[in-house]
């Protein structure tokens, strides 16, 4: 199924009436297989956008659809989201948490085992399904997220900042592993991020945003294979996508240091 | 790069002489609290002895304040003649079916502030007004609805295991986790799903603070309410021993709350400990 966002628009209204336009006329489609990243500054909307595809924030006007291939009965589409802070319920183990998205879909306990251990398996947490999210590292509570967003073979995966909370070395090692994963399945994704290496790194698309209100500012394919953008020899041509989404986003990103000081 | 020598330290530092070192200290060593574990042990046998030794020698006098044998002594003829489990067994239904009425009252009211407006919007108020009344002035008006008896001391124990409880639970039901309930949302949860759940589990470890308070009240007020009015019961016990000028019978009903504190504290802990694995 295809994602479809047509003139999306969303706007806030604070105690006093103040509105504020976060978002404005965003027309962005997410095709099979594809791993569309968005990235803007603070302040552009991009999580709002995301919030808004999982059915989580009221969209203002416009509407979000999935368009149906060929032959395909409509069913609700199964969305997998994988938050920045992780969101794993501290009461459940590991295994339960990756079980939740199937729980949800009352599907048996002997498949939803079943499931989920592949699922940990391939996040490399095998041997970790008992224990409880406090007693994993931050890294592994991510791993954790991802397996239980994947566990329900969604229609589209989102992913908002899911390695901004890590610091840098897990991070990196996190994003190669993400993409191992994301090689296997292969499922549509959008990827919202702040980081523009990591947008680089990832995506197929990069759909850069501005801020208040967030614009489509540009859409960038990346034409570089993902398996050679950690190649040496692709060093200047990674590098030069990252300065140009660099160039589009710095006055945007400047301005939201003053604003966010101000409150 | 070194080539040779210690590969993995520089050492180009050795040949400094002391004389040319400031040393940094570490600066704070007044800090750390150590103490091995048997001096915990040792100190209470020591405390206990020098106030037995102060009431055998006379310091200190046995009608003001009995030595620990005197207090042991009279503690063992309490049990052979049976009057300690008396006492002990009216407080302990007492404690028990208060509790348990104002844990369950308090829990389940506070699920319903926490889920409904409407009820929180009415209920809050009068909550907050009931609540600062010290439970035991209404015992003369519960004697008043329903009989002198066991019912009222049953009921202010009750009453104030109930609002803390209550109060707990609310806080617990409004101040889950949002982004937990949007992730049970973006799997799909549905609303009852999503109350049993995320919001229960993640209320959980308030509605246990809740009930930890309510316990060290309900002991208070039961106390209070067997001195008020009750044949039976430590709080009983302690007041007639104490107008037979009986010191030591007097402090074996002391001793015994503290027990009984320590008791339901414990019990609490390890049902928490067992419901809540998950905590840290």
């Amino acid at each position: 199924m295809r994602l479809i966002m047509e003139s999306v628009n969303k706007t806030y209204r604070d105690k006093r009436g103040q509105e504020t336009h976060v978002l404005q006329d965003i027309d962005l489609s997410v095709e099979r297989d594809e791993f569309l990243a968005i990235v803007g500054p603070s302040g552009c909307g991009k999580s709002t956008l995301l919030g808004m595809v999982a059915g989580l924030v009221p969209l203002t006007s416009g509407s979000i659809s999935f368009a149906l291939e060929d032959g395909q009965s409509p069913h609700a589409p199964r969305i997998g989201v994988v938050f920045q802070e992780h969101a794993l319920f501290p009461w459940r183990t590991v295994q339960r948490n990756v079980e939740f998205g199937l729980e949800m879909q009352r599907i048996g306990k002997r498949e939803r085992t079943e499931r989920a251990r592949t699922l940990i398996d391939m996040v490399g947490l095998s041997g970790f399904e008992q224990r409880y999210p406090h007693q994993l590292s931050g890294g592994m509570r991510q791993r954790v997220g991802i397996a239980r967003a994947l566990a329900i073979e969604p229609d589209l995966l989102l992913m908002d900042e899911p390695l901004s909370a890590l610091d840098a070395q897990v991070r990196q090692l996190l994003q190669e592993e993400l993409l191992r994963i994301w090689e296997q399945h292969r499922q549509k994704t959008l990827y919202v991020t702040h980081n523009i290496a990591e947008a680089v790194a990832m995506a197929d698309r990069i759909v850069v945003l501005s801020r208040r209100p967030g614009r489509i500012r540009s859409v960038l394919s990346v034409e570089i294979p993902r398996a050679e953008r950690g190649l040496p020899a692709r060093q200047t041509q990674v590098a030069e996508y990252q300065r140009q989404i660099w160039d589009l986003i710095r006055s945007d990103a400047e301005q939201a240091l003053y604003e966010d000081v101000r409150g | 790069m070194r080539t040779s020598g210690d590969r993995n330290m520089d050492t180009s530092n050795r040949d400094v002489s002391p004389a040319n070192r400031v040393i940094v200290r570490y600066r704070l060593s007044f800090l750390d609290r150590r103490a091995p574990a048997w001096v915990g042990v040792i100190g209470v046998a020591l405390i206990l002895a020098i106030w037995q030794m102060a009431s055998s020698f006379g310091f200190i006098s046995e009608a003001d304040l009995p030595g620990p044998a005197s207090i042991f002594q009279a503690a063992v003829s309490m049990v052979q003649n049976g009057s300690l489990l008396v006492n002990v067994e009216a407080s302990l239904i007492r404690i028990v079916a208060g509790y348990f009425i104002g844990a369950i009252s308090g829990i389940l009211i506070g699920l319903w502030f926490g889920f409904s407006r409407i009820t929180e919007r009415v209920g809050m108020p009068i909550a907050n007004a009931l609540y600062p009344i010290p439970k035991l002035a209404i015992i003369p008006l519960l004697i008043l609805w329903i009989g002198a008896g066991e019912m009222p001391k049953i009921l202010v124990v009750a009453a104030e295991v109930f609002f803390p409880v209550l109060f707990n639970t609310y806080s617990g039901v409004r101040n889950t986790d949002p982004l937990l309930i949007r992730a049970a949302a973006s799997f799909g949860a549905q609303p009852l799903t999503l109350i049993r759940q995320v919001i229960l589990p993640a209320s959980l470890p308030t509605i246990f603070a809740g009930l930890r308070i309510g316990a060290g009240l309900s002991l208070l007020v039961l106390v209070a309410a067997e001195m008020i009015g009750a044949q039976h019961g430590i709080g009983a016990m302690i007041l007639t021993y104490s107008s037979l000028m009986q010191t030591p019978n007097l402090m074996v009903g002391v001793i015994l709350l503290s027990i009984l504190g320590l008791a339901i504290t414990r019990g609490l802990g390890q049902i928490e400990r067992w419901l809540l694995p998950w905590k840290d």
